[in-house]
């Protein structure tokens, strides 16, 4: 299908959606309207827990809200449960790094205004020992190969994030999976997730952001990096279908991260020390899920 | 004045009361059987304290307390006014201080319990309770039997359906007894001696 | 909606084995935190109404006090002494069962304790003077006391049975959700939910429910009953 097509039909499905809020709709602009002139808007963020434990949100929210006027309320769950929440019509916005879920998603018309934002890496972690060898792995997948034939815990978040969806990804790739009991599948978040590895001598597979950021907490060392398998992409998306005071919001905010102020921002923004996001290259196509960044 | 050794009490500048406060002080006393000692006074004079003294329950104020047995079978048993009954049948309340069966059957009959041995004992008429009470204290033998208030609240039937019951007890076991009461007693065939606390 | 209802319900009545190890970690975990709980519950209870007035009183204020921590407090209080770099790290306790049993025990003990304690200095003094001038001593003296106040010890065993089993901060923090060893119905609800698994959320959810009504009201049958 074409992408004229697809947002041909895509504002078919917003007009009507919009006959049939016209009701709600009209109600909630005339509650706005007696709320006054001084409130600001409010916006529902879905995202990750690995943007939000990275601190990055929270670094750069506010300077957006003071200068747009916008308040963001974020939540933050797996990739899977923040589109999930988007096609409840529970958040109006989304910021993940699922590229299979968003493409379903994408298909299924509930978002719209799809962009690559930022992008970092996964990277494999574990004990300091490494019993399973995995900082000698000649890439991701023999990594992974490794963790499973060793016979060493692996903490898996084992919920609908982008995080668990790579590793699925990794172990289909290596055609291998831990030996049974190997799995400790948390069903948490992603900090949460790095707790049990360290607790339990597991290795697992973590966002950069979020390790930097609790790692010195943690008994676990990084232990593999780098190559296209372990490229994580975040991407922001509106729901379609939006009111026009939460559209208009939520356009301001995407524009922020993408094109405007936002950009500096996230570049700038480290966590402990480190650069944990590198924004999109300019000029390299943003608004596929299967895009990548032409840079490494 | 003698008696058998193993219940003798006397008291020796007894001062009987409450968590330290002096409630009556007590004229020397050496209990023996054979006779019922009634403790009398107005209210508040004390007696339910002296029982209670004498049966170990309470530390005296000052004085002392001579007593050769301890609490229970064969020692010393205090009945309270309003006697606790505990859940469950005559019969459990009855086996209070582990008698044999057999002594639990016959105690029954002499205080007219038998037909209430499978009742719950808290659903008993009040006095009913108080002679379920009385056996299951005459039941352990003991040596020494404190009474308090056993004829209050009662119906003249109740209170003479009482005395024959103590009467028996204290031919039966020959325990001393000490009953408190701001009433007179009398008992047919057994010499009272009264001290009068005020 | 209805839909998943259904779907739930075949999953119990079926036997799915997901559901039902979760449900079987939640009652092991919970039964032995209140089993441990009742069992040194109540001869605190009674030594602490047996120490007189003021001690009693003190432990009803430290009982009901501590009946009342937030679990999550609790939760994060184990978390810091079971961690590998805490105190007892040294026993890798954490995220096991035991650890979730010790977190509930903590929640059930003062509850267990408060209100058989409340129950026991409710018994009037004469209850415990007959006992001791009939001779009953010691270990047999407790028995007859708790036997008096039985109602409030089942009250209150259900009381902490309900609490531990419908607990979810404490059980989270130090047990952490860990599929096949550490879910329990709570944890897996709280982040489950949205998993394209509905139907064994709502599952759970109604085991969940039917453990809380059938505890609540065997409790009420067996208090009302005297």
């Amino acid at each position: 299908m074409s992408h004229a097509t697809r947002r041909g039909l895509a504002a078919e499905r917003t007009r009507r959606l919009a006959r049939l809020f016209v009701l709600p709709l009209a109600l909630a602009l005339s509650a706005a309207a007696t709320a006054g002139q001084s409130a600001p808007a409010r916006l529902r963020l879905a995202t990750t827990t690995s943007v939000d434990n990275s601190g990055l949100l929270a670094a750069i929210l506010p300077t957006f809200e003071r200068t747009a006027h916008v308040k963001v309320d974020v939540l933050a769950v797996g990739s899977g449960q923040a589109l999930g929440l988007l096609k409840r019509g529970d958040a109006a916005a989304g910021l993940t790094h699922d590229p299979n879920a968003e493409a379903s998603t994408l298909d299924a018309w509930v978002i719209t205004s799809y962009r690559k934002i930022m992008f970092n890496d996964f990277i494999i972690v574990g004990p300091k020992e490494d019993p399973a060898g995995v900082a000698h792995a000649s890439n991701a997948i023999d990594a992974m190969r490794r963790i499973a034939a060793s016979g060493a815990l692996f903490a898996s978040r084992g919920d609908a994030s982008g995080t668990y969806s790579r590793e699925q990804q990794l172990w289909a790739l290596a055609k291998q999976q831990p030996v049974r009991g190997g799995l400790l599948e948390t069903g948490q978040g992603m900090s949460a997730t790095l707790r049990v590895a360290s607790e339990k001598l597991a290795y697992t597979l973590t966002d950069r952001a979020t390790f930097e950021e609790v790692r010195s907490g943690l008994r676990l060392a990084l232990l593999y990096e780098g190559g296209p398998d372990l490229l994580n992409t975040y991407a922001f998306f509106l729901r379609a279908g939006l009111t026009r005071t939460e559209r208009e919001a939520a356009t301001a905010l995407g524009e922020w991260l993408a094109d405007g102020d936002g950009r500096r921002l996230i570049a700038g923004y480290l966590a402990h020390g480190q650069a944990v996001f590198t924004i999109w290259p300019p000029g390299t196509p943003r608004s596929r899920p299967t895009d990548l960044p032409n840079a490494r | 004045m003698t008696d058998r050794p193993d219940r003798v009490t006397r008291t020796r500048h007894l001062t009987v009361g409450y968590s330290g406060r002096a409630a009556a002080t007590i004229p020397d006393l050496d209990l023996i059987g054979g006779v019922v000692w009634h403790v009398t006074g107005p209210n508040g004079s004390g007696k339910t304290a002296l029982l209670k003294t004498l049966a170990g329950l309470l530390p005296p104020i000052a004085g002392e307390v001579e007593r050769r047995c301890g609490f229970g079978t064969a020692g010393a048993i205090y009945i309270h006014s309003v006697p606790y009954m505990f859940a469950g049948s005559v019969r459990r309340n009855l086996a209070l201080a582990q008698p044999e069966d057999d002594e639990v059957r016959a105690v029954a009959e002499v205080f007219g319990l038998s037909a209430l041995l499978g009742r719950e004992a808290t659903t008993l008429s009040h006095g009913e309770q108080r002679r379920l009470a009385l056996a299951r204290a005459v039941v352990a033998r003991p040596s020494l039997l404190f009474i308090d208030e056993p004829e209050g609240g009662l119906d003249d039937e109740a209170i003479q359906a009482w005395r024959a019951c103590a009467l028996r007890a204290v031919h039966a076991r020959e325990p001393v007894l000490m009953v408190a009461a701001h009433r007179p007693i009398a008992f047919e065939a057994i010499p009272v001696r009264e001290i009068r606390l005020s | 909606m209805l839909a998943e209802v259904g779907r739930a319900l075949a999953l119990i009545v079926r036997g799915d084995v997901e559901v039902w190890q979760i449900a079987g970690v939640s009652f092991t975990v919970s039964l032995t935190a209140v089993f441990t709980a009742v069992i040194l519950g109540l001869p605190m209870a009674y030594v602490l109404a047996a120490s007189g007035a003021r001690r009693a009183r003190v432990g009803m204020w430290l009982a009901h006090s501590l009946a009342a921590l937030p679990t999550v407090v609790i939760g994060l209080t184990l978390y810091m002494l079971l961690s590998a770099s805490g105190p007892l790290g040294w026993a890798r306790l954490l995220y096991t069962r035991t650890a979730m049993a010790a977190a509930q025990f903590v929640l059930a003990l003062p509850l267990v304790v408060a209100v058989v304690l409340g129950a026991l200095r409710g018994l009037p003094p004469s209850a415990g003077e007959a006992l001791v001038t009939h001779g009953v001593t010691r270990a047999r003296h407790m028995g007859w006391l708790l036997w008096e106040v039985k109602s409030a010890v089942v009250s209150g065993t259900f009381l902490a049975f309900s609490r531990a089993f419908t607990e979810l901060g404490a059980a989270l923090i130090v047990g952490g959700n860990i599929r096949g060893a550490t879910r329990t119905l709570t944890t897996y609800i709280a982040l489950e939910y949205d998993r394209g698994d509905d139907a064994r959320a709502i599952a759970l959810g109604l085991i969940l429910l039917a453990v809380a009504l059938v505890t609540n009201s065997v409790m009420h049958v067996l208090v009302s009953e005297r």
